[in-house]
């Protein structure tokens, strides 16, 4: 069960990851489409799929602190266990907003 | 003492006399320099509620300790002043070159009083002071004046420069130095009411700091950090790549903060900007990072363009020609206008005219045409531009009706571009802002993008953070340092404990500045209270407490007056103020600042 009580299927779900400044930048691309059934997977897969973003990721599997991830652009979220719900989008951020 | 000068120098730019004011190694260290010393001058020598645009009034030049070491991004000086736009504190923060020579003149900053007869400059040479007719200068773009004064002086003088909008008292009017502007409250206007053009100084006083090789290697090492991923958006992009992010969070203000997402944000984006136009990349003095992105319009010369100004004077007017963007922003540059306050005059005037308040018919969201005369009317204050040159708080109010609920300001300081319903830490920040709202005083929007808090719906715990990205810039602002380092450091307090020890010698510590920024937000609270601040200013306009944010990309939002009462309430007690927003005694006196408790400070 998810936390909002939807049933996640164990298949990995596409998901539709969008990319803005740094990211895109470096991924050359606005969006992805990857598979992955947590946020650590879905990650995994988009530095395979744009090797350039090879900093998204830390050692630890964490989101590096150059990058933020937003669920659906409603919250930002670090803890990379959590399981994705179908339908949602991904986007990933510069981790600085100052200008 | 290491690293000042230890005095500040008085001139009455009224009859060319200047003299030396000692500064205490207390004063010092309990202010920083920048901001923070700056704010302590200018509650010296500001008269209680002085007309910002009199005689009398100050306008402080502030360096800091860490000015002319080579520690990267420190080459930084304040411009303090009561504002003419708000009537309450302004300090803004500008670079490079004039910081060098400014403090080599021998003093840690300049204060200027008082009106020249005629129009004038001012010459600071190694602390010798003369005042110069400038008639010959009068009406000239800043870029034009600077580029005169490098002729009649010579390459080693630095200046700071108004343009026609300070000469013309414009209420947003800018300092500019080398193209870079002390922007926001009006300090070009207060600069223009002494009927000074600029301000040039050379000088060859350095100053010694405590631990020469210790500076030096706290210098390398910051630099290899400076390189480093945590400035790696600045390098590579630029503040313009904020544009699609925000506009995908709903938190891009359009057409006078009436949406939060632009239709055409693709076309002026940073990505847009970066793989078609942009042409240079530079820096400040003793940068390592190099923000500074140039675009190039399809003709025409070279444009710095930020986020601020591209947003102002894009989305927030319905614009969406990029070319019309960069000669707007050009315009702003020369003019000496700062680019937020008149990008959202402008988009004001445009509701406004929509709404049949102004007779305007061209003065319609999206006619970039419309855009670039109402900035000319404004900075030479003809037509339209004579009211609008008085900021959007006080066009408001002249022109009635329901304009005021619309007007994008706080305290009378145009709203930047994170909008307040989709970013509520931010919000709060706002607010609660001693200069109004600012994003440069308050960092609160690093809280909304992060895990830490919910940025559509703020609550009290908001306050806790709102505190600690204020204090966070109060510590940078007067060291001073450049913020896009802040993601360097791990720990900013320690670390510039450690910096400001090796410059001045001190036994400082993180805990020290932690309470050194508190004492400098707070005494900006007691100049306003000095200065008639009441509980009423700490809001946001009407429209953004009552109108819900439409949806198209991201999340709706909204932001009712009662959440921003309670979060605003939250702060004061997060800050240990009274419910009204008063600082109580003690608080004034635990922080060494007795020397302004007055009876306004108390309630």
């Amino acid at each position: 069960m998810s936390g909002s009580g939807e049933i996640v299927s164990v298949a990995e779900p596409d998901v539709t990851v969008e990319l803005f400044g740094l990211a895109r930048h470096r991924a050359g691309r606005a969006a992805v489409e990857v598979r992955g059934r947590t946020i650590a997977d879905v990650l995994r897969a988009v530095v395979d799929e744009c090797p350039r973003l090879v900093e998204l990721v830390a050692a630890d599997g964490s989101v590096s602190g150059q990058f933020l991830v937003s669920v659906d652009g409603e919250r930002f979220v670090r803890d990379t266990t959590e399981v994705i719900r179908r339908g949602s989008r991904l986007l990933i951020l510069g981790a600085d907003a100052g200008g | 003492m290491f690293g000042y000068h230890g005095r500040y120098l008085r001139i009455d730019v009224a009859r060319g006399g200047a003299e030396y004011v000692p500064l205490a190694e207390d004063v010092c260290r309990h202010f920083i320099g920048g901001v923070g010393l700056g704010t302590w001058i200018l509650m010296r020598e500001a008269p209680t509620a002085v007309d910002p645009l009199a005689p009398d009034a100050p306008l402080v030049f502030c360096f800091s300790p860490l000015v002319g070491t080579p520690l990267t991004t420190s080459a930084k000086f304040a411009v303090v002043a009561k504002s003419p736009l708000t009537n309450r504190l302004n300090d803004a923060l500008s670079s490079s070159h004039f910081a060098l020579a400014g403090k080599r003149t021998g003093a840690d900053a300049l204060v200027l009083v008082g009106r020249s007869q005629q129009p004038s400059r001012l010459v600071i040479d190694d602390g010798a002071v003369r005042i110069e007719p400038a008639g010959d200068l009068w009406g000239l773009p800043t870029d034009e004046a600077s580029a005169r004064l490098k002729e009649l002086l010579g390459p080693e003088f630095q200046t700071a420069v108004i343009g026609p909008a300070g000469e013309q008292l414009v209420k947003f009017a800018t300092i500019s130095h080398d193209s870079r502007h002390a922007g926001r409250g009006g300090l070009g206007a207060v600069l223009g009411s002494k009927n000074i053009k600029a301000v040039a100084v050379r000088g060859s006083l350095r100053v010694e700091v405590a631990d020469p090789g210790g500076v030096v290697a706290a210098a390398k090492e910051l630099s290899v950090r400076s390189f480093g991923p945590a400035t790696a958006k600045y390098r590579e992009l630029g503040t313009v790549a904020n544009l699609l992010t925000f506009n995908r969070l709903n938190a891009l203000p359009t057409r006078n903060f009436q949406a939060g997402t632009f239709a055409g944000a693709d076309e002026i984006s940073g990505e847009s900007l970066n793989a078609g136009r942009r042409v240079a990349r530079n820096s400040c003095a003793a940068c390592t990072i190099g923000c500074e992105h140039i675009y190039a319009p399809t003709d025409g010369p070279g444009v710095r363009l930020e986020y601020e100004s591209l947003f102002a004077l894009g989305p927030l007017c319905g614009i969406s020609d990029r070319d019309a963007i960069l000669a707007a922003a050009r315009m702003c540059d020369r003019f000496g206008m700062d680019t937020i306050s008149a990008g959202a005059t402008v988009a004001f005037a445009m509701e406004c005219a929509e709404r049949g308040l102004i007779n305007a018919p061209d003065l319609r969201f999206g006619n970039a045409s419309a855009l670039l005369e109402a900035l000319e009317q404004i900075a030479s204050r003809r037509g339209i531009g004579n009211l609008l040159a008085e900021g959007t708080r006080a066009a408001a109010v002249r022109l009635g009706g329901e304009a005021p609920d619309f007007a994008p300001h706080v305290k009378g300081l145009e709203i930047p571009g994170y909008e307040p319903r989709a970013l509520q830490t931010m919000a709060l920040g706002f607010a609660v802002g001693s200069r109004g709202a600012d994003h440069n005083r308050s960092g609160a929007y690093e809280a909304d993008f992060s895990e830490r808090a919910d940025r559509l719906h703020g609550s009290a715990d908001s306050a806790r953070l709102a505190v600690e990205t204020e204090d966070r810039a109060a510590l940078i602002d007067s060291l001073i340092l450049c913020k896009f380092l802040r993601g360097v450091f791990a720990s900013l307090f320690d670390e510039s404990a450690d910096l400001l020890g090796r410059v001045t010698g001190w036994d400082v510590t993180g805990d020290e500045l932690r309470e050194t920024s508190r004492r400098i937000v707070t005494l900006k609270k007691l100049f306003n209270i000095r200065e008639g601040w009441t509980p009423a200013e700490d809001t946001l306009p009407k429209r953004m407490l009552s109108e819900g944010l439409p949806s198209a990309a991201g999340p709706g939002a909204s932001l009712p007056a009662k959440r921003l009462r309670e979060m605003v309430a939250a702060y004061y007690r997060e800050r240990g103020w009274d419910e009204r927003g008063d600082v109580p005694a003690r608080q004034i006196d635990e922080l060494g600042l007795s020397e302004w408790r007055t009876a306004e400070a108390l309630g």
